[in-house]
């Protein structure tokens, strides 16, 4: 108890007075305590297993460690663009964005606690069900649960030093920023710890054949083959994540808004949220499709287990889960096109790019093996469409995804030059337009370049191939020269004022080159040079980031202080745009329900893959339906939680008195 | 000034509807798939994927129509016109008939989806069964032959008076060796069902329901290992482990009846006859 009182204590004094205060201590002490209790114990006396109240231990640690997950992923999130709209607000100097900093950081405090409170439990659950598994655990990471230990008395002195002083610091906007990248340093380091646990348990590392036991060192079991492709993944996906959950905030705080000036503030804020979401969300699914390569190419049985085997229907509902996050986003940016003057000269592009995100979607979420009966079996004369077959390929799903997010960001494009006139002179705005644009064309066209080089001059045996495979290399490699041959001629229209003219065959050249001939050809290359396509994947991949930086690099240039044809109507929005940001919260979280299940699931009957065999009970695979069941039960006790987070952290607000109705204005894009 | 003529929002939607789902899923589909695959009938679509592809439509129809207010307003207008206007008799008795026959037709469609008639449920079937991790590390030797596999070779063909020169010319040679040897095999044990052009039409392939597999599909060997198809080769259908059923396969457990070297070499035979190269596993990055 003493010790409870002295970091209670130390809370105080960094200023909080949040039910935290007792919780947070007492998450730690877990920690700490569970940690000792393996290391004091007698590993021969402990039993392998116990269950949790009699039930299922299983189901108990899921459960309990998805809800810490969510929770964690929103803390982790949401400082990283509170931090750098801040500094927006200090650039700008409009005071607006120190707000809803302020406001998205306001989240936190109670959330914060709350994933401690179920941080604690995760590990007394984890060291009193699992014991075998976690002795195992901290022979390989001992040292490492105390520097993760240490690392979240950081993350919490940060945390609440950056809320609670942010009105003392009013005046050192230096201080504060710095408190702020200060905690995000330390929250990704916390992430990074974490999740080398988790990857150690899909590709451990540094054990002894003979004996299967751990010998190598601490930083060896850290370092393991998966732990960097989840890293990537799960930084993005937390920005996601957490800007759409705070978008559900100020979804609500909207809609039960009673003046126009709130529900301008917090329509501004649903917006801000989405748009993080979305510019992260982007870059997913190749993050994705980096760690299931690597999951691949760490073992081929987890690999195929992944995508074509027991998990393969699993995937087909991921799949759902990422196109539906992509069209809702796009959903509730044209729902908000109605608020900006000018918007209309675009509504007919809508139905285009809608057009193709439904095409790419249905593509998207065919499986290779369709579900069939027999008489439809014996009509096709096999299990597979004779056509249809054809989108469930990996190739047609790399190709379609990067058209839907080439179609978003396109929707994007859109929305941002919806209320500008005509574009102005680059020439008037001397250097630094031309700056603005060269910059990143530079860096990104010079990496293609060296990218497209590296594959017309590459000897096959690098890539595990025979000599007579070179001239699979070639098409790759010339659709990349071309690619950079119109960043090129883009840049130079842009320079000759016609910009417009240079984003269009930007466009189009990235669309026909990534979409259709790379991923047309990545069907050869399947079948004939398989190891060669994931990089074809990249060279898709790169081809559509090139187009995103440089077109946007163009627009921010041909717009800049372009005549606005009316001032943005922040919080003239219908009640369903609202609804579209619940609900695209809601789908994150069952999206990151289902891929946390597949990814931990493909251990199967593995704790620790290959070393570590799971002889519970419980060491069976659950069925989606199952996964179903307890992946909605997670993300309604999520949702309660969070609401119950959010209350607590209004009501240290000082409630205003409502305003009069009068017509909504504040502020632009 | 004569007035542009326009179709009403909601005719647009219905129209579209029908000809992208009627006419492009139901229709142009199905004939451009005889079409690709030179087949004499037409290639319809699964109810599977046609119910996935009807759920998308509807939601982009949705989201077409409510993500803005003058098309919100558009698509709904003939509907409030047609229900609200209270002075119209001809509308009137026009939409007794929708009232009363709206019910009637969702009722029989109902009544039609759920009358008990004999017909087989769908399966959903995975592709690729699981494979135990001791299977996952290994390789060809046929394939992968070593340096003393070569010099025995080359030491053998000198003595029947057929040297070859260099180590380069005599791996490839002995692995030519082995693929022949792996297609006659495949010829005796395979063929009957696979097909001489592995393509899953043998000559006993009319015999199953769920036909064997055409080892020319695209999505087939190129996805899988080598080490993978040994041991379905190996395991068959019913040798398969717990873990990796229920899986339908009627393949049967060929490390009863063919040795651990005829397995490899019967899938050298395999790879060359169906023109496929075997998934190289990656390296990490």
């Amino acid at each position: 108890m003493r010790l409870i009182n002295i970091i209670s204590r130390l809370f105080r004094i960094a200023g909080t007075s949040l039910p935290g205060s007792r919780v947070l201590p007492l998450a730690l002490l877990a920690l700490l305590a569970g940690a000792g209790c393996v290391f004091g114990a007698e590993p021969a006396a402990a039993p392998e297993y116990r269950t949790f109240f009699g039930l299922d231990p299983r189901t108990a640690v899921w459960i309990v460690a998805e809800l810490h997950l969510l929770f964690g992923a929103f803390v982790l999130g949401v400082p990283m663009f509170a931090v750098i709209i801040e500094i927006v607000g200090v650039i700008t100097k409009e005071e607006r964005y120190d707000r809803l900093a302020k406001d998205f950081t306001r989240l936190l405090s109670a959330s914060f606690a709350t994933t401690a409170a179920l941080g604690g439990l995760l590990t007394f659950m984890l060291f009193s069900l699992y014991p075998k598994l976690m002795g195992f655990l901290m022979g390989a990471f001992g040292k490492g649960f105390y520097i993760y230990a240490l690392f979240f008395f950081a993350e919490t002195f940060t945390l609440y030093f950056y809320y609670y002083s942010w009105e003392r610091t009013k005046n050192k906007k230096g201080i504060h920023i710095t408190a702020g990248v200060m905690l995000n340093v330390v929250g990704i380091i916390i992430l990074l710890i974490a999740n080398s646990w988790a990857t150690y348990m899909m590709s451990p590392t540094g054990i002894n054949p003979e004996t299967m036991k751990f010998e190598g060192t601490t930083w060896e079991a850290i370092y393991n083959p998966l732990w960097n492709p989840v890293n990537l993944h799960r930084v993005l996906g937390n920005l996601v994540f957490g800007g759409l959950v705070a978008g559900t905030y100020a979804a609500i705080k909207f809609l039960v808004s009673d003046n126009d000036e709130d529900r301008a503030h917090y329509d501004w804020m649903g917006y801000v949220g989405n748009f993080i979401a979305m510019s992260s969300l982007i870059l997913l699914p190749f993050a994705g499709y980096y760690l299931g390569r690597e999951v691949y190419s760490y073992s081929p049985v987890m690999g195929n287990n992944m995508m074509g085997g027991a998990f393969s229907w699993t995937f087909i509902i991921q799949a759902i889960g990422i196109g539906g996050l992509l069209i809702l986003g796009n959903f509730y940016l044209w729902l908000g096109m109605d608020r900006i003057p000018g918007a209309e000269r675009y509504q007919t592009y809508i139905k285009f790019v809608l057009f193709i995100l439904v095409i790419s979607f249905m593509i998207w979420l065919t499986p290779h093996n369709l579900p069939l009966s027999s008489e439809e079996q014996v009509r096709m004369g096999g299990q597979y469409h004779p056509t249809l077959k054809y989108f469930g390929l990996m190739p047609a799903k790399n190709a379609v995804i990067n058209f839907m997010i080439l179609s978003t960001f396109f929707s994007f494009l859109l929305y941002r030059r919806a209320n500008v006139a005509d574009a102005v002179s680059v020439r008037a705005q001397g250097n630094m337009a031309r700056g603005i644009v060269l910059v990143p064309t530079l860096m990104i066209g010079g990496f293609i370049l060296y990218y497209g080089l590296w594959l017309l001059t590459v000897d096959p045996a690098v890539l595990d191939l025979d000599a007579s495979k070179a001239g699979y290399f070639l098409l790759p490699g010339l659709a990349l020269l071309g690619q950079v041959g119109f960043i090129a001629l883009a840049v130079v229209l842009t320079f000759k004022e016609k910009g417009r003219l240079g984003q269009g065959l930007l466009f189009g050249y990235t669309a026909i080159n990534t979409v259709f001939i790379l991923g047309i050809y990545g069907f050869v290359v399947m079948a004939e040079a398989s190891p060669l396509l994931r990089n074809l994947a990249v060279a898709q991949w790169i081809s559509l980031l090139s187009c995103i930086i440089v077109n946007s690099a163009i627009d921010i240039v041909i717009f800049r202080g372009a005549k606005s044809l009316g001032k943005l109507k922040w919080g003239r929005m219908p009640a369903i745009s609202q609804y579209v940001l619940i609900l695209l919260s809601i789908w994150a979280v069952l999206t990151m329900g289902i891929m946390g299940f597949i990814r931990s699931g493909l251990r199967e009957n593995w704790h620790i893959y290959g070393v570590l065999e799971d002889t519970s009970e419980w060491a069976f695979t659950p069925t989606n339906a199952y996964a179903a069941k307890v992946i909605g039960l997670c993300a309604l006790i999520f949702f309660v939680l969070v609401f119950i987070a959010f209350w607590l952290a209004e009501m240290g607000e000082k409630k205003k008195p409502a305003k009069p109705a009068k017509p909504a204005a504040s502020g632009g894009g | 000034m004569k007035g542009k003529f326009e179709i009403n929002m909601f005719w647009k939607v219905v129209v579209f509807y029908l000809v992208f789902y009627y006419g492009g899923l139901e229709v142009l589909f199905p004939l451009i798939s005889k079409w690709a695959v030179g087949s004499t009938d037409m290639l319809h679509m699964p109810a599977a994927a046609l119910a996935m592809y009807r759920a998308l439509i509807f939601t982009g129809l949705f989201i077409y129509i409510s993500s803005s207010a003058d098309r919100r307003k558009a698509f709904m207008e003939p509907l409030v016109r047609f229900f609200g206007d209270t002075e119209n008799k001809t509308l009137a008795t026009m939409r007794m008939g929708v009232l009363v026959a709206l019910p009637l037709v969702v009722g029989a469609g109902y009544f039609s989806d759920g009358i008990p008639r004999l017909i087989s449920p769908a399966g959903v079937r995975i592709q690729h069964p699981t494979m135990p991790g001791s299977y996952e590390g290994l390789l060809s030797p046929f394939r992968n032959v070593s340096e003393k596999q070569v010099q025995d070779f080359q030491s053998r063909k000198a003595e029947e008076g057929q040297p070859i020169a260099g180590p380069e010319d005599a791996r490839k040679a002995l692995v030519e060796k082995h693929t022949r040897e792996g297609a006659s095999l495949y010829a005796i044990n395979c063929r009957p069902c696979h097909g001489m052009q592995a393509n899953g039409e043998g000559p006993m392939a009319r015999g199953f329901r769920l036909k064997p597999a055409n080892f020319r599909d695209p999505g087939l060997l190129p996805t899988i290992v080598e080490s993978y198809a040994f041991w379905r080769v190996s395991k068959g259908g019913p040798g398969l482990s717990s873990a990796a059923t229920p899986w339908d396969s009627a393949m049967p457990i060929w490390e009863l009846n063919l040795t651990e070297e005829e397995r490899w070499k019967v899938l050298l035979g395999e790879y060359f006859i169906s023109g496929v190269n075997p998934r190289e596993p990656e390296k990490h990055e």
